[in-house]
Formats: C-alpha cells, structure tokens, sequence
C-alpha cells in the first residue's frame, strides 16, 4: 500500500454516516432508562419566589422533578460548572439569569411524559433590572450578572482577570510599544467601531447525553468536543477519582462549537445520581438556540498611519457579550484579543478585550472561535484606512503584512508564513487591478473586495496516540480526537497508515473513552490534524520500528532491509519473503506490540500584557470577492468567491475540499442572514424558519477555492480559515461597488438600501 | 404535545359529522405542516384532529370550460406545481406554488391547508387573491362559496366557520389575452418566506391596452394586500413607464406594511414600489 498522504481518499465512515447507521448520542438506549427535560425561566433576570411540582408529579410516568433543593444540604457532589469560570449551577438556586435558564428537571419513564410535565411545573419569580448589552453592562450602574469578587475568585482562576464591580470577568491585556509617540508619528488618525450579533451553530444533531453510575463509576456518552474536559469536570462535581469517570464520546452529527463544555451532561449526571437509573437528556433543536451561541461583540478600532501607508499604532477595544455565564468567554477574549492585530506588522499596539456577562443566553465556542468579530473590524477598517490615504487596498496590506522573522504584537516571531501569497492569490481570483467590466443591467453594480485572516490554534496543548497490532492482525489507532463529521478519523488513519505501509480503511478506531483513549486537550482550533496526526504518526514509527526489529530475528534478516507493506513485513527487492505483521506479534510471543508518541505546542501568552508565544503555528487565509448589487434592492449576488487557505500539507484533498467549502458556506450564512434576534433577552428565532442557515440553492456556484501547500512543511488546520474572512471581503466589495461601508453585521439587503439612499 | 384522538374519515360527509359535532374542539390537518408548529408550541391544543389523507376526491385538479380551475383542497404544493393542467392555464399560479419554502415541505404542505392556515409569509395567497379565485366551503348544513381575498381577514385568521371544510378552489375562467406573474423577493436564504410577493395580472388586448389589472401583494400585512382604485388606473390603457410607476408609487403608498426579521416596514415600502413596477414590466409594459 503506497501512502494515501494527499489523495482524495473517500472518509473512513462515510459510507455508515450517509446511510445513517452511525450510533450517534441521540440513539443510545439502556436498559431501565429514563428521559430527563429542562423548565426554563421566561424571564431575563428574576428571583424564583417558589417552585410547584405537584401538577408535574400527577403526570403519569415522571419519576423525579429536579430542584436545588435536591443539591442543598449534602457534600457528594458539588452542583456548579463552568469552562472557566465555575458560576453556573445544575438548575438555578434562587436566580434565574436569562430567558431559558434552568429551573427544573424533570425525570421520567418517557420523553413525552417529561415534555408534558415540564410544562406543569409551577415558577413564581420576582424580575430583577437586566442588561443585554455588554457595553452598557460595563456601566457602574448596570445591573450585576454575578457577584464576583476577589474573595470568591481566589486564586483557583489561573490567568483569569475579573473586573471586579463591572460584569467583566476577564479582561485581557495587550500591551506593545508606545502608543502616544504613535499617535504623535502618525499622519492620519481614524477610529470606527464594528458589531456583531450572535449566531447558531445549527448542527444536524441536537444535545444528548446519557449517563449511568455501575459500581463507583460514572459513565457519560455524549457528543462532546472535550471529553477529556468533560472527565476532569465530572471528577469534580461527583468526587470521584478521574479513574472512575468514563466520558465516551461517539460520532457526532456536527458540532461547530456547541458541544463544547457541559451542555446536556451535567443535567444527565444529576439525574442518574438522584434516580439511580440510567438517564437521557436531552436539549431539542429549539433549545439548542438558547444554550449557547456565538459572542456577540463590539469591536472599537482605532489606528494611525502614515502618508506613505505605513502602519504606526493600533489601539483595539473589545467587548464580547458571553450572556449569562462565563463559558469559554474569557478564552475568546484572550485569542480575539490578540488575534485583533490582523496579519501586519504594527509596532505600536494596544488592546483590552473584555468577556462581559449580560442577561443573553450564554455564548461561547464557535468555528472561527474569536477571530469572526475581530477579523470583520480589522479587514473592514485596513480598507476604511486605504481609502484615507489613498491608496490602494491590496497594494496598502501588501506593505504592512507580516512575514517570517518579523515580531507579532505578542513579540513572538514569525515562522511559516504565507499570508503574502494567499493574499494575492485571492487578488488575482477577483482580476485584481484589471477594469471591471459594468453589469448589462444599469442598476446592478459591480465591485470587488479582499481580506486576509491570522487565527491562531490553541497552545500550549498536548495530544498524545497510539497505535497497535494486535496478534490476530489487527490494527487499532488509539486516539481521542472527536470526529464531529470533519474527517478526523479519517486523516488520523492516513498518518498513522503511512509507517506500517497498511490502508488507512483497515485500521480500526478504538473509540473515546477517557479511562483508556491517549489523552487529547480537545477538538477545537483546528488543531486535531496537526497535533493528534503528529502524535499518531510518531506512535506508528515507534511501532514500525518494533515490528522490523522483532520481524529481523524472526526471519534472520537484518533489520534495515525490512520494510512493511500491505500489512507485511518483507525484505526489500524479495517480496516473497514476507510475514503478516500479526504473525510477527504471535511469534514474539505477544498478544499485541504498540507505539505511542505524545505531542507538545509550546506556548502561551501573559493575560495582562498580551506578551508571549499566542499560537505555535497560524492558520491563514484569504477571501476574494466580486459582487453585483441591485441598487434598488440593496440585494447582493456573489459572482466571484475565492477562498485562499494555507495548509502547510494537504492530507486528503477531498476531505479538506469539503472543509474549505463548509467553512465559505458558514462565512456566507453568517456574512448575510444568521444572527439571533433578541428581544428583551429573548431569542424570537430559535427555529429554522425564523433562523435561516443557506440551503443548497444559496452556494453561489462561482465558489472555488486554492489550498496552498509547501514542500516539507507542518500540517496547519483549515476546518475553520474561512469563516470570519467572508463578511468583510463581501462588505469591501459592497463598498467598492456603491460605496456603501456597513459596520454592524450582517449584511442584510436592508442596510444596503439605506446606505444607498442616505436613509 | 398535549395528547389529541386522532380522527381518520374516509368521505368528506363523515369529515363534516365530526367537525360539526366536536366544534371548537377539533381542527382540520391537511398537511400539516403549520398545524404541527403551532400544536408542538402549545398555541393549540385540540382534543382531536380531523386527518383529511383518506378522504377521495379531494385531490383533483381539472378545468372545467365555463368556470375555470377547480383543485381540490388535498392537492399538494408539489403536485400543483407540477400539474399540466394549472401549468397549461395559469403557470404564474403553478410558478407561485413551485417557490414556496423547500421539496419537503411542498411534498407535505397543501392548496386548501396554506390558504386555511392565512400566514400571512406565504406565496399562493396573493396570488389565489389576485387571480379573483373562491374557496367552497362544506358544512353539514350546505356549501357556500367566498372570494379568497374576503376568505382571509387577518393574521391566521379567516371566515371559515367551525363545523365548515374548505374543500376545493376556483379559479375563474379568463381572457386568452390575460397572463399573470408572481414575483417573490427574499432577503435571506432559498427557501425563506417571502419579504414581498407580488402577484400581478393583466389583459392587455392585441394592441397593448391593458383591458383589467389585478395586483395582490403578499407578505406584507396581515392579509394579501390589493388596492382597487390603482390598479384600475391601468385600465384602457397602455402599461408605459410613467404608468407603471404611478401604479407602483400608488402600491407602495397606499399600504402600510409590517415589519419582521425579514425586513422593516420601510423597507417594505420600498420592495413594494421595485416589485409592482418589475411585476407590471414583466407584463409586457412598454418602456
């Protein structure tokens, strides 16, 4: 078998994921289990005044309904989580938070029975004064989302920097050079400010979790993207030893972020704890919507440059609305804090980026994780600064981006970098520079836009894998990257495949459970082709390496002139001198030989001035864009759409072809149409005829794409390049057309219109 | 869900008995498509549902010479956009249905279900009300017959009486020289409803007078939206520019239209204008 490496090699479990028989979270069954459905607050912020079961317990079938009461007065476990900050409870105490906080579970014999009882359950409340905007929560007199203070925080936070009287709870700081002397130096001086809304993930599959406890041990099966996050949590809140907590995490239909964290698990848990039977929980398609989203930001920009289109300065102010509970958004804070900058060298930069608690459903992990809400500030305002000197857009990045051996505004240096060439390969994809020839139709316009992106990946963070033969012949890859539907089983098997010279389809994947898989940090950032594929691919030298040594004894050769092939270990230029590689096992006595590798990004940067490694390699891309748009509608139609994405090595070209699209299409829903509605705090379009994602018919077919590879380079993850790119491409191009600068997305056809006709 | 008996009649007088012994208890499903929404929100909470799947005769499409298009209530979004027979007579109508949401839901979704349901984000409504067409309605005590622009009186809302079905609509016959459009504007994806649908016919005789003109605008309020005394203005006239602009500013002032996610009650003002003045060009306006 040659090395698939970079072909167009067909997913490991497509066949089972398109024909549905994949058993996904949602179909797990067990014997005597009960179905477990959430009450939730209508109210934004409310004191519960009292809670009346009684109607709920007449349902026939419920089993338990759920309470704090139940978690009061008892030390087994302890009812609160968070990714970073531990400030949610399993259900509310005595204050609700947000329209759709938990208030109850209910726990029955059926699903129908828990959705009809749950209906039942009786909630008195007292509203409390709410904020839903995180620039006025940051007011002295903004109502308290929590209570943080010092004493509460301590010193469990690593790194985590409250604003204590505000409801910031983190504040990240970047602090580079001297920002007075740059004003002081610089030509023009412009500020302009960016929002933008909050969005659904919208996977095919809902939250489902079932957990059961059998002998002192706690087993969660779930879709979760951090199963190893989920382990450590579950230790915690129900005291056990990490040993006796088995997250196992199968196929998911989609995730994009929202399975990230406790979402369905801690309601599970607690309801198996309390019932002693195994439970199903479950939060349906229209709950997805309002258990958590994408941040909404502002973004305050301002930047000074010179005559000649020299950058100077760069001051960056960034509220992300992370609703109701922390989250992950004192993470997102940090890397759209520092991901701010964008792809240039600027030597002067300062920036705050806040994570602010409002009385929104709760934000957090998102594909494009940070970086949407920076990258449409920053692309939009490198064209609103072009415009200010004159000069031309691509030509004024061109001067300013960075490249290998600058310093980026974190003082890390730069290696691997290609942010130049996608940026002209997605000029050249929009004729750039070249007249636009005019639409046939006089009220149509044309123009054309680009931008650039730098995404970091998580570091530092370890992978680790491993990889077995086993004495029966078989091969089984030990790892515990989360396949979500990306394809990560399926580029995992290509790289573990290559030293042991097998098809990748005959390796077998032993599945996650966190009391036996290798450990993974978490499916996120893109991160899993690069750091469990390193992982695998040093576990399958070891392991090859083994088998030759233990191969050459057995067969009397020397072990150099071995190499294995097709599931053989044979003599090179002797084909017929071979042995199965399961063979080699039996005879060496084994039951299975393995390798295992593990693998370390080194990094991290200070919370309080932005200083240190942000990201041990970037992801990088880059979007080109012709529109036409109706200026009597304001409707935009993309007749050119170029993503550009370095990827260091392409492993399978088809799998990373269906990424790059998916990320575009993501960008292009986003860009346009998805953003949740809120009124008063609560979301008026949690459904999908209210929330519209782009169907099929929306891809406009001019889409195409170019993934960028170097000889000898590190595999870099593209899962999410293209998504923050999009919006501001499309919205240079709009500008470029009608000369209409939209600053809040989305880009709705409404907004253009008002641009065009002044209203 | 709250729990419901779930009713299968097999003729439309068996259909009829139960609707008028239950009342207000019961509710017609066609397709269900909006029915299911609303009972799975709690916003309805029948005790019974009346199926109308096995009842014959309630999915035919014919034209009858002297009256015009009978389909029948059952007939399917998909099988009415894909009947010959509204193709041959009325392809604006057959267009109108072909636009709505998505092939899963105009597989499911009805003629007499959409037109029941009076959601005012739909697409056949206007166009039904521009084309003059009538639902019949059947109740134990007889059949009466309502202009589907009188039928539907406000949001969700329409003159159908408990104990009644709507069984069939009528379209009427029409001049050979008449020909219709349907123009949906979206703002979001593919398959949304829609923020304006014009529905706009027109006869206009071999000279290029136009003999009668008949404007609905959907989407826009809370019932189609048809403003007589403008769009008679077209009448023994030609369809020319400076025309069909006055009927479209006519269009546009004279409705006050309602916001949504999918656009504001200015905007909608606006796509009002743009649409009547496309729809009117597209009707062989001369220019």
């Amino acid at each position: 078998m040659t090395s698939t490496i970079g072909t167009r090699m067909t997913m490991v479990d497509g066949r089972e994921r398109v024909t549905g028989t994949i058993d996904y979270a949602i179909n797990i069954e067990k014997e005597g289990m009960l179905y477990c459905k959430a009450v939730r607050s209508p109210y934004a912020h409310a004191m519960i005044t009292e809670i009346d079961t009684e109607w709920a317990e007449e349902v026939d079938g419920v089993v338990k309904i759920i309470t704090f009461a139940d978690f009061k007065d008892q030390d087994e476990m302890t009812p609160v989580f968070g990714a970073v900050l531990k400030d949610q409870l399993i259900v509310a105490e005595d204050r609700v938070r947000y329209v759709g906080d938990i208030v109850a579970l209910v726990v029955a014999e059926t699903w129908e029975a828990a959705e009809e009882a749950a209906l039942l359950v009786d909630v008195d409340y007292d509203e409390l004064p709410a904020v839903f905007d995180p620039v006025e929560a940051m007011a002295d007199d903004a109502p308290r989302v929590h209570d943080l203070s010092e004493e509460k925080i301590g010193q469990q936070y690593y790194k985590i920097r409250p604003k204590f009287g505000t409801n910031a709870c983190h504040h990240f700081r970047l602090r580079k050079g001297d920002m007075d002397g740059a004003w002081a130096e610089s030509d023009h001086i412009v500020e302009r400010s960016y929002t933008t809304p909050a969005a659904a993930h919208v996977p095919m599959e809902p939250l489902s979790t079932v957990a059961y406890f059998e002998d002192g041990h706690l087993y969660v099966e779930t879709g979760n993207q951090g199963a190893f996050d989920m382990q450590k949590d579950m230790a915690r809140m129900w005291n056990l030893p990490k040993d006796n907590v088995h997250v196992i995490v199968p196929s998911m239909g989609g995730s994009f972020g929202i399975k990230m964290g406790i979402r369905t698990e801690a309601a599970a848990v607690a309801a198996a704890w309390l019932t002693g039977r195994p439970v199903k929980c479950i939060f349906r398609y229209e709950e997805m919507f309002i258990t958590i989203n994408r941040h909404p930001s502002h973004v305050k920009v301002k930047m000074g440059v010179k005559n000649d289109g020299t950058l100077v300065g760069k001051q960056v102010t960034i509220h992300y609305n992370t609703g109701a509970y922390a989250d992950s958004g004192p993470g997102v804070a940090q890397k759209g804090g520092f991901g701010s900058i964008g792809p240039y060298n600027i030597p002067n930069c300062h920036v705050d980026s806040y994570a602010v608690y409002t009385n929104t459903p709760p934000n957090g992990a998102y594909r494009g994780y940070a970086v949407t809400q920076v990258a449409w500030a920053y692309e939009n305002m490198m064209d609103e600064l072009a415009e200010v000197i004159g000069m031309d857009p691509v030509e004024f990045r061109m001067k300013n981006i960075i490249g290998d051996g600058d310093a980026y505004a974190t003082g890390e240096i730069m290696h691997d970098s290609h942010y130049d060439t996608c940026l002209k390969a997605a000029a050249e994809s929009v004729n750039w520079g070249e007249p636009l020839e005019p639409h046939p139709e006089p009220h149509i316009k044309r123009g054309r836009g680009v931008a650039v992106i730098l995404k970091g990946t998580s570091t530092p963070t370890t992978s680790d894998g491993k990889l077995e033969v086993t004495a029966d012949g078989r091969i089984i890859m030990h790892q515990a990257a989360a396949e979500v539907g990306q394809g990560a089983r399926t580029v995992l098997a290509q790289m573990a495949s290559v030293a042991l010279g097998v098809d990748p389809n005959n390796i077998i994947n032993a599945g996650t459970d966190t009391t036996k898989s290798p450990y993974d940090h978490r499916t996120s950032s893109s991160r899993e082709t690069y750091m469990v594929g390193k992982a695998l691919t040093g576990a399958s030298n070891e392991l090859a390496d083994k088998l030759k040594q233990h191969a050459a004894d057995q067969m009397e050769v020397d072990a150099a002139d071995l190499i294995l092939q097709d599931g053989y270990v044979m003599v090179q230029g002797a084909p017929d001198s071979k042995k199965a590689l399961g063979e080699v096992v039996k005879d060496a006595g084994e039951e299975s030989f393995s390798g295992f590798d593990s693998f370390t990004n080194e990094g991290g940067v200070s919370p309080d001035d932005g200083q240190g490694i942000a990201s041990s390699h970037w992801h990088q891309g880059a979007c080109g864009i012709q529109v036409a748009v109706d200026t009597e509608t304001g409707r935009v139609e993309l007749e050119k759409f170029h993503g550009v994405v370095y990827c260091g090595r392409v492993i399978n070209h088809l799998t990373s072809d269906l990424q790059t699209h998916g990320s575009m299409i993501m960008g292009f829903g986003t860009t346009f149409y998805e953003a949740i509605e809120l009124d008063e705090g609560q979301v008026t379009n949690p459904n999908l005829s209210d929330y519209m994602i782009p169907s099929i018919l929306d891809v406009p077919d001019c889409m195409s794409h170019d993934l960028l590879e170097v000889e000898g380079a590190d595999v870099h993850g593209l899962g999410e390049t293209m998504v923050p790119i999009v919006g501001p491409a499309v919205n240079n191009a709009i500008y470029n057309a009608v000369g209409v600068r939209i600053r809040d997305l989305t880009i709705t056809p409404e907004k253009v219109l008002r641009g065009i006709s002044g209203q | 869900m709250a729990d419901f008996e779930w009713l299968e009649p097999q003729t439309i007088p068996e259909a009829l008995k139960s609707a008028g012994e239950l009342g207000e208890e019961a509710k017609l499903i066609a397709g269900g498509t909006w029915l299911a929404i609303v009972l799975k929100q709690g916003l309805l909470m029948p005790s019974a549902l009346i199926s109308l799947h096995n009842i014959d005769g309630l999915n035919d499409v014919r034209y009858e010479p002297g009256v015009g298009l009978r389909i029948g209530a059952m007939v399917s979004l998909t099988a009415a956009e894909k009947s010959p027979v509204i193709e041959k007579h009325f392809p604006e109508l057959a267009y109108a249905c072909r636009v709505v949401a998505n092939v899963r839901i105009r597989n499911q979704a009805t003629v007499g279900g959409c037109l029941c349901d009076a959601d005012y984000a739909s697409d056949p409504p206007s166009m039904f009300a521009a084309l003059g067409a009538r639902v019949v309605l059947q109740s134990q005590s007889g059949s009466r017959e309502v202009a589907v622009r009188d039928f539907i009186v406000g949001h969700y809302e329409t003159t159908i009486e408990y104990g009644e079905m709507l069984t069939e609509v009528i379209v009427p016959e029409r001049n050979p020289s008449t020909s219709g459009v349907y123009l949906k504007y979206r703002t979001r994806s593919h398959e949304d409803r829609p923020c304006v649908g014009v529905s706009a016919i027109a006869d206009i005789n071999g000279d290029g007078v136009c003999q009668g003109l008949s404007i609905a605008v959907g989407a826009v309020a809370n019932t189609p939206q048809l403003v007589d005394d403008v769009a008679t203005l077209a009448v023994g006239k030609q369809l020319d520019a400076p025309l069909i602009k006055q009927i479209a500013d006519g269009y546009a002032d004279s409705i006050e239209p309602l916001s949504d996610i999918r656009g504001s009650s200015w905007y909608r003002q606006q796509m009002i204008q743009v649409h009547v003045k496309r729809a009117l060009t597209q009707l062989g306006g001369v220019s």
